[in-house]
C-alpha cells in the first residue's frame, strides 16, 4: 500500500468517526427536542477538533511509517486519482446542496438545509478519499 | 488514404502553439462565458432587490433562479452549436484522455472552491446569519464553482498538462 493510500484510509477512518459523532449528537439532540435542533456552535468546535487532531495524528503516523514515499510528490497516477476524486466528490456536495436549497424551499425551515448542507460536506470529503481509495486499488487510472 | 487521427500529444502541442481550439475547449469557453453572465444577472437582480424592499422571498426566488438557468442553457446550446458548426470532426468525436484530465483537474478546482464558499457561509449561519443568506451563499459557490472550473479548463488547454 502506498503512502497516498494509507493516507486516505486514515483520513476516511477520522472522517467517518467524526462525521458518525455529529449525526449521533443531532439525532439525540432532536429526539430530545422532537423538532429540528437549531445548529449548535459546541457541537461544530468539537467535530473540527475532532477532525483536525485526527488527521494530524494520523497523518503523523503514517508518515513516520514512509519518510521517503512522504517527502516525494505525488506520482502522474496518483495525481490522477486524486482529481478524479476531486471532481466526483463535487457531485456529492452538489446533490446535498441542492436538496437543502429545494428542502428550504418547499418548508421554509433553514435549520433542516443548514444540516444537510453540513452532511454534504462532511460526505464529499469521506465520498473523495473512499473515492481515491477505489482508484488507488484499481486500474481504473 | 485515409485521414490519421491527431495523437493526443499532437493536438497539445497544437494548442500550446496558439492553433485552433478543439472542440471541447469551445465548449469550456462558452460554459466561462455562461456562468459568467449567469454572475452578472444573480448580480445585478440582488442589486436591485436590495435597492427596492431588501426582501427576494416568494416568486423573486424562483424567478432568480429560471433566470440563472435560462442564461446558463442558452448560452451552453447555443456554443454547443457553434462549437460543433466550427469543428465537426471533433465534435463527432468522444472525449479523448487528455480531455479527461482537464475535466478532473478542473473539477477537482471546482469542488475545492464550492467546499470552501460553503464553509464560509455555513459558518455565518452560527453568527446568526439567515436562512436566505445561506441560500445566496449557495449559488454564489454554485456560481464561483462554474467559473473556476471553465477558467480552469481553458487556462488547462493552453498549458501542457
Amino acid at each position: 500500500m502506498t503512502f497516498r493510500e494509507k493516507l486516505a484510509w486514515v483520513m476516511s477512518l477520522v472522517l467517518i468517526l467524526a462525521g458518525a459523532f455529529y449525526a449521533w449528537e443531532v439525532v439525540g439532540h432532536g429526539r430530545a427536542l422532537s423538532a429540528v435542533p437549531p445548529p449548535s456552535i459546541k457541537l461544530a468546535v468539537v467535530y473540527i477538533g475532532f477532525v483536525i487532531i485526527g488527521s494530524v495524528i494520523g497523518a503523523s503516523s503514517v508518515a513516520a511509517h514512509n519518510t521517503e514515499e512522504a517527502d516525494a510528490p505525488a506520482d502522474e497516477r496518483e495525481r490522477i486519482a486524486i482529481d478524479k476524486a476531486g471532481y466526483w466528490s463535487g457531485y456529492v456536495l452538489a446533490a446535498g446542496a441542492v436538496a437543502g436549497v429545494l428542502h428550504y424551499w418547499t418548508h421554509q425551515d433553514g435549520n433542516v438545509m443548514f444540516h444537510l448542507v453540513v452532511a454534504a460536506l462532511m460526505l464529499s470529503q469521506i465520498a473523495e478519499y473512499a473515492y481515491q481509495i477505489i482508484l488507488f486499488r484499481g486500474s481504473r487510472v | 488514404m485515409a485521414k490519421r487521427e491527431k495523437t493526443v500529444a499532437q493536438k497539445m502541442v497544437e494548442t500550446m502553439d496558439g492553433g485552433e481550439a478543439s472542440f471541447q475547449e469551445k465548449m469550456a469557453i462558452v460554459s466561462l462565458f455562461a456562468y459568467a453572465l449567469a454572475s452578472l444577472f444573480f448580480s445585478g437582480v440582488l442589486w436591485q432587490v436590495d435597492k427596492q424592499n431588501g426582501s427576494w422571498e416568494g416568486a423573486g426566488v424562483l424567478g432568480l433562479l429560471l433566470g440563472m438557468a435560462a442564461i446558463i442553457s442558452t448560452a451552453h446550446i447555443g456554443g454547443a452549436i457553434w462549437a460543433a458548426v466550427t469543428n465537426i470532426e471533433d465534435a463527432k468525436a468522444a472525449a479523448d484522455e487528455r480531455d479527461w484530465r482537464i475535466r478532473a483537474r478542473a473539477g477537482h478546482a471546482r469542488s475545492i472552491m464550492m467546499s470552501g464558499l460553503l464553509a464560509i457561509f455555513v459558518g455565518s449561519y452560527f453568527f446568526g446569519a439567515t436562512a436566505e443568506t445561506l441560500v445566496k451563499g449557495m449559488l454564489v459557490a454554485f456560481l464561483a464553482g462554474g467559473v473556476v472550473a471553465n477558467g480552469a479548463k481553458v487556462y488547462l488547454y493552453r498549458s501542457g498538462l
